[in-house]
């Protein structure tokens, strides 16, 4: 079961953060071949674990510098909107350790958080948080 | 401002309750005003998607399973 584990001593203060990087997915990379355009590479981005979240969210600067185009929409509850329309991109998620999975986000405006992993991913993962060493692992 | 996916979730919505009947808790892949195909798997329709149309709009959705009518 391909995993990584990261070890931070910010866990508690900052939450379980993961540098990696984000791209298309794997069918998006064969449609932009087949057009002959150039597939961007992955981009550096900051993910945030959030086991409270139900879906998962990332800015949609990222999607706009990957070129992508909408395959869904969805509503979503924020503190100042109970039901804001969103679009929902295909995604490709690289983690360390070459853990990747891929499947469709929702993006918002928002840039407080880059991405914001939430249990829509999380279905198709083992998560272990070891609190008292400030570690974690993710594995799927 | 044009909606990219507008005329696709006016096509989901009008053909939802007839797919709920039988296709609920599956992936229904729209462009324009076609049904493409309906899948077990998000990911799936989203393949088939791109294979179909590029990088270009499509609407995957989930289909709603139709609820049962309450009799008093």
């Amino acid at each position: 079961m391909p995993s990584f584990t990261i070890a931070n001593e910010k866990c508690q203060s900052r939450g379980l953060i993961v540098l990696a990087q984000v791209g298309v997915t794997q069918a998006t990379e064969a449609a932009l071949q087949r057009e002959g355009v150039i597939v961007p590479p992955p981009l550096p981005i900051e993910f945030k674990i959030d086991t409270g979240a139900d879906r998962s969210v990332i800015t949609e600067t990222y999607v706009q510098r990957l070129g992508l185009k909408p395959c869904g929409t969805c509503n979503i509850a924020t503190a100042s909107d109970p039901s804001m329309a969103c679009f929902e991109y295909a995604i490709r998620f690289y983690f360390p350790n070459n853990v990747t999975w891929q499947g469709a986000v929702i993006a918002t405006p928002g840039n407080q958080i880059q991405c914001l992993i939430g249990r829509d991913v999380l279905a198709h993962a083992v998560l272990v948080y070891i609190g008292y060493h400030n570690l974690f692992s993710l594995s799927f | 401002m044009h909606h990219p996916l507008e005329t696709e979730l006016q096509t989901f919505a009008q053909l939802e309750p007839q797919l709920a009947a039988t296709r609920g808790g599956l992936y229904v892949l729209v462009k324009d005003r076609d049904v493409i195909g309906v899948f077990q798997k998000q990911y799936d329709a989203i393949e088939e998607g791109y294979r179909r149309f590029g990088n270009e709009p499509f609407l995957v959705k989930k289909i709603t399973t139709a609820r049962r009518k309450k009799f008093a």
